[in-house]
Parts: structure tokens; sequence; C-alpha cells
């Protein structure tokens, strides 16, 4: 390994930090927290992409991912939760950012990333609910294809998010798209550049 | 400044202090991360262990009656019933974006007090009333 080490990984894990972000009041992890409930998302979200089926099938595939395939419930249910705790962390890992006033010059752009997780955090969790399948998720996905409706063009930007759900089912090919590649894809890409601009920024600076 | 790796030993637990920054290796860190992490890891475990989670109702079943937004809409669900849709559904939310993204910028017009109260204010509003939703909507 060379004397200065100036690659992303080097950024991301250098191996001295200052010695105040050791408190756990510094950070209170939730940061980190929601990362892992990232991490846990992913892990089993990919599992679950191995029975579920969207669209018309979906009620039925988790019906039996949660009654017949073993384990099935217990992934299920582990990203129910992970999902949940995320959002809840991410809004206080927020709240600790401008408790510690951390969104000042030089994390600007880190502050706006960061906004821009919560709200995609939001939208997973509720395109993650459409995908439910059942008559909640018709409902919700119906209130939602309304306010898209109430802007200009907002039929075609309804059926570019929604696809075209039924109010009995709002789970579509699109949603499913929208959840499993592009919001979470656009969510881990984000995370790991927000992680890159804290170490850039000298890491978490004790309050 | 950028955080540099260099070939310094490892081992004593304070290795630099820079400035009036004293510095520690990255492992002291790592160590509460991983703690804290399986504590989290047992609290996602005991909620899936204690909390099941249901199934929506069947798409094949008699329409359900009362149909409950998700919990993270719930403020905006809890002002749909209330107010028009385009001032629920768009205005306050964009509103209230537009104040989360520029509040480094009123840190700086109004003082970082006042941009604490009005991040608090902003917050205690939206969980506010997603709980009135949960609980009472």
């Amino acid at each position: 390994m060379g004397k200065h080490n100036n690659s992303f990984t080097g950024h991301m894990r250098p191996r001295q930090i200052m010695a105040g972000a050791l408190r756990l009041r510094a950070t209170f992890c939730l940061g980190g927290f929601s990362f892992l409930a990232f991490i846990v998302l992913t892990i089993t979200g990919v599992l679950l992409l191995f029975y579920y089926q969207p669209g018309e099938r979906a009620f039925a595939s988790l019906s039996e991912l949660d009654s017949v395939l073993p384990y099935g419930g217990l992934i299920r249910s582990l990203h129910f939760w992970a999902g949940q705790l995320m959002v809840i962390t991410v809004f206080l890992h927020m709240v600790r950012v401008v408790w510690s006033r951390a969104y000042r010059p030089l994390k600007e752009l880190n502050w706006l990333t960061g906004v821009a997780l919560f709200g995609l955090t939001v939208m997973l969790d509720y395109s993650g609910y459409l995908l439910r399948g059942g008559q909640e998720s018709g409902s919700a996905a119906t209130v939602g294809q309304a306010l898209f409706r109430l802007l200009p063009g907002g039929q075609a930007l309804a059926t570019i998010f929604f696809g075209q759900p039924t109010p009995q089912n709002g789970s579509t090919i699109g949603m499913y798209v929208w959840h499993v590649f592009i919001l979470a894809g656009v969510a881990g890409f984000l995370q790991l550049f927000h992680f890159w601009r804290i170490r850039r920024g000298s890491g978490v600076r004790p309050l | 400044m950028d955080p540099v790796e260099t070939d310094r030993p490892q081992g004593s637990e304070k290795v630099e202090s820079s400035g009036h920054q004293e510095k520690v290796l990255l492992i002291e860190l790592q160590v509460r991360e991983y703690i804290s992490g399986f504590l989290w890891l047992g609290l996602l475990f005991a909620l899936t262990a204690g909390l099941k989670v249901s199934l929506d109702s069947s798409p094949e079943a008699t329409a359900v009656s009362v149909s409950k937004a998700p919990w993270v809409f719930g403020a905006i669900q809890w002002m749909l019933q209330r107010w028009p849709a385009w001032l629920s559904g768009w205005v306050i939310p964009l509103l209230s974006t537009a104040v989360l993204v520029t509040l480094p910028w009123w840190a700086r017009k109004v003082g970082k007090r006042w941009a604490w109260i009005i991040f608090l204010i902003l917050s205690l509003i939206w969980v506010g009333l997603t709980l009135l939703y949960m609980f009472t909507g």
C-alpha cells in the first residue's frame, strides 16, 4: 500500500478519526442504523424477489410465501420492520444533524443528499406498501394517482409511476420496477456518496 | 482536511494529536459500530418475532369499508380528509421540503437557534399529524 490512499475505500474507512466522534451523542449511530436497515432490506428484498410476483398474482404470491414457504413469513416480516425502522432512523438522524448543526458550510451538499435520501426512503416505504397487492394497497394507489392527476400532465406521470393499478390491487410491474431497481438503486448510490462526503469533510465533528 | 491514510503502526489508542482535535484509530469506532449494530439487529428480530405482519385484505374479498393509509403518509392523509387535495397533497409537503432544503440558508439568515426552532416546529407538526392519524384517523 502506498503512503497515501486517496481511493474511495480510503476515504470511507480512514485509519484515524477525531476522538470526539466516538462519543455516543456525536451520532447516536443513527446514520449507521439507517444503512444497516438498508442492507437488511436489500438482502431480504433479493430473497423475496425469488417468489414474489407483481401484478394480479401479488397478493396470492405473498400469501403463499407467508404460509407455505419455509421462513417466507420471517423474511417478509424482516423486510417490513427493517423498512419501518429505516424511515424512523433516517428521520431521527436528520433531527440529530440539525441539532448538532452538521448542515453548516462544507456539509451543505451532504445535507441536500440527506434530504433527498429521506424523501427516497419515504417513497420506498410507500411503493413497498403498494406492492402488497391487497385492497389497502389499491386504495393507497388510488389516492396517489388522484394527487398526480392534479398536476399538468399528471395522467402521464401517474401512469409512469403507478402503471395501471386497480382499486383492489396497487401492485403493478411499473411500481415493482420503481421499488426494486430505480428507487432502491438511487438510494444505495446516494448513501455511498453521502458517506464519502462525510469522510471528505473530516468525518463526524463532535459538538 | 481530507482523511488521508498513512502507514502508521497500529496498536495504541491515541495515535495523533492534530491541533486541538485528538485522533484515535478507526477500530475504536468500529467496535462501537459493531456493538450497536448487533443491538439494532436484536431490536429488529424482536419486532419480527413479536409483531406479526398481516397481509392486506384479499383483492377477491368483499370491498373493505375502512382503509387506512400507510403510516408514513398519515399526516398527508389527515390533511386530505379536511383540506383540498392540491393544498394537502402538494403545496404543504413541497413547502415543508423547501424549508428543509434551504435550512443551511435559513441558519445563515436568521441564526442557528432559529433554524433549529423552525425545523423543530416543522417536525413536530408532521410527527403530530402522523400520530393523530394513526391513533384517531
